[in-house]
């Protein structure tokens, strides 16, 4: 928590966007590395993590020939990052300015937009492991942007992992939004049925900036997302969004933070559970007492297909401001089985009928997808993970 | 067609006993209903109307105890609704459920396009698809808003009725079961549905009503009424038995 501080306390008080990337990312560096050091004890204590041995650097260098299997079709600027290394000749483009510098985590997607920058084309940020290490690899992925006032971008961030061994990927990002910017920003997380997720996401919002973050949590051991939203200045919108559709473990916690008045955030995560998943919800919205006129709505919605399945959710508020208007829920059911039966009894068959119902349940979530390739490849997930289990 | 008809019937219910929970809601009921013909059934409220359509239709929490039910000559029973559907079994809702976030048109393509894949056919090109919505629309006189938006969700009672029946026109079924059509439809409303529902009458369908009034049955002739109470069929005749029950009420006829 220090190391994040010291980042936001960084910005905050310097508050200027050309900051000397190279000494202060030295010093950053060398400071985490300490404190790993130190911390490593509780990080091998952790419930996920105390029987696997990582290490942290690949040695080896892959080539890969055939990577385009993997690559969905996105009409995008690509970032491609191999085991952890920037790999050019991979990626399509390269635009605005972008620096990598050796941190904890071998390279750092660092984008840094502009004032008035306006991105046509998403950026795709993919990680890849490849799994040439025989160990299992604790992978580091950083990413810094950089939004200078009045930008628009849009930003999707995959992970990959080739090997059939237990990778760990603990994502970090960090945000800082300048005023009037505007940040569409996708995570998905689709791997193999071994892969862990830390995910760390910190978004520091200027005047009137808007951002719509999506999360998408369809395969992994365990994945915990992470995601705080600091609103330092007015008439600032934040919207996030989550779906989640999976059989494992998965731990959402946000955090949405109203500074100053005139604020608006939408916090909606939707879940669809299988067999034996086992999910935590922790949604807090907090009002300090400057924010008046905050608009603020939380929700999380489940739905549980299985026996087993077992959701907790816990939405909190704090408010310590007057004038404003909060909502928080959370719904937990099951699929409704009149609705089942009215599509079945028009010759939908009972698979199609479970699948366009579900994917009817994801669309508030959808709606705010503005990535138009992303919602097939969503409905295709819904019936790869649900369906089948249904049936047997 | 032609040589089956002749003894095959399109429904035939034999014996039929149902029960849930081990409360027993039908006791054998017997009910043939051939091609062109237009039967309905009345009785009073709890008799077991809605319970013989669902069963029909396939409704899983009803238990057949004994029985047969032969759609053109084909044991039912054991099929899943969609199956049904597919044999051309339609039951229009008495209280069509709100499904919120699918639209009326998607739903409509998906549903034709699964009974014809079920015949072996290709999917409806979209472009027909569509001259035929906007087509039958015209003839229930319904908006076409109504198709963008999500099926019977925020729907009047009049629109949910009409989209049911807007729905039994799009998928052209062998049977259709019309299972209080009539209610929450106003008067005007009832005869524009009516007219629709005539419309798509023809030979090679049958059409089962099953309702508490005597009015729907004004517009849509009956052949055969039979009247259901207790679980049991206890009158059957031809429309003048309609007329009579909305005179003197049910209680005038006695259980067999």
């Amino acid at each position: 928590m220090e190391f994040k501080k010291s980042i936001v306390y960084f910005y905050t008080v310097k508050k200027q966007l050309h900051i000397p990337i190279y000494r202060y990312m030295y010093n950053l560096r060398s400071k985490t590395i300490n404190l790993f050091e130190t911390k490593k004890q509780e990080v091998k204590n952790h419930k996920y993590a105390n029987d696997l041995n990582y290490t942290l650097f690949t040695t080896s260098i892959v080539r890969i020939r055939k990577l385009h299997f993997l690559l969905e079709d996105f009409d995008s600027f690509r970032f491609v990052f191999i085991d952890g290394i920037y790999h050019y000749n991979r990626s399509l483009y390269k635009i605005v300015d972008l620096y990598y510098e050796r941190f904890f985590s071998k390279e750092v997607a660092y984008l840094y937009f502009t004032e008035g920058a306006f991105v046509e084309k998403p950026i795709e940020i993919l990680y890849i492991s490849t799994g040439a290490c025989t160990k299992s690899i604790l992978f580091n992925t950083r990413n810094f942007i950089f939004l200078g006032k009045g930008s628009c971008v849009k930003i999707i961030e995959s992970h990959k992992n080739l090997s059939l061994g237990k990778e760990k990927f603990s994502s970090v990002t960090e945000v800082y939004m300048n005023a009037d910017s505007y940040l569409d920003f996708c995570k998905i997380k689709d791997d193999r049925p071994t892969t862990y997720f830390f995910d760390h996401t910190s978004i520091i919002q200027d005047n009137r900036s808007y951002c719509n973050i999506n999360t998408f949590s369809f395969c992994g051991v365990s994945i915990m997302n992470f995601l705080s939203i600091y609103q330092l200045g007015k008439e600032i919108h934040s919207h996030i969004n989550g779906l989640s559709i999976l059989q494992e473990h998965i731990i959402h916690n946000t955090l949405i933070e109203h500074i100053l008045p005139n604020g608006k955030s939408r916090d909606i995560y939707k879940g669809i559970f299988d067999k034996r998943a086992n999910t935590n919800f922790n949604g807090k919205i907090i009002v300090l007492n400057e924010a008046k006129k905050t608009n603020a709505i939380q929700k999380s919605t489940n739905i549980l297909l299985s026996n087993e399945a077992k959701v907790k959710a816990n939405p909190q508020l704090e408010i310590f401001a007057e004038d404003v208007k909060c909502s928080h829920g959370c719904i937990v059911g099951q699929l409704n089985t009149q609705e089942i039966f009215y599509l079945r009894s028009r010759g939908i068959p009972k698979s199609e009928a479970i699948s366009k119902k579900l994917f009817a349940f994801s669309k508030e979530v959808l709606e705010w997808l503005s990535f138009k390739k992303l919602k097939n490849l969503i409905k295709k997930e819904i019936n790869k993970n649900v369906i089948p289990s249904r049936n047997s | 067609m032609g040589l089956l008809a002749n003894n095959i019937y399109m429904l035939k219910i034999e014996n039929l006993h149902v029960s849930i929970e081990e409360k027993p809601l039908l006791k054998g009921i017997n009910l043939h209903i051939n091609a062109g013909e237009v039967h309905a059934i009345m009785g009073p409220n709890g008799s077991g109307k809605s319970t013989l359509s669902s069963v029909i239709a396939g409704k899983k929490e009803y238990k057949v105890t004994t029985g047969i039910i032969r759609f053109e000559g084909e044991k039912i029973i054991h099929l899943s609704p969609e199956e049904r559907a597919q044999r051309g079994i339609f039951l229009s809702f008495q209280d069509p459920i709100e499904i919120p976030g699918v639209s009326v048109t998607n739903f409509i393509r998906t549903s034709v396009n699964s009974l014809r894949k079920a015949r072996g056919l290709e999917d409806m090109p979209i472009h027909d698809m569509l001259k035929t919505i906007r087509k039958k629309l015209e003839i229930f006189g319904m908006d076409k808003n109504f198709l963008s938006r999500s099926l019977n969700e925020g729907f009047s009672g009049g629109e949910k009725k009409r989209n049911e029946i807007f729905q039994m026109a799009m998928l052209n079924p062998k049977l259709s079961i019309l299972d209080e059509t009539d209610s929450g439809l106003d008067i005007d409303a009832l005869r524009t549905v009516s007219q629709g529902i005539n419309a798509f009458k023809s030979k090679k369908n049958a059409i089962l009503i099953i309702t508490h009034y005597y009015r729907i049955l004004k517009y849509i002739v009956p052949d055969f009424v039979h009247v259901l109470y207790r679980g049991k069929m206890v009158k059957s005749g031809g429309k003048k038995l309609a007329l009579d029950i909305e005179k003197n009420g049910y209680s005038w006829i006695k259980p067999v």
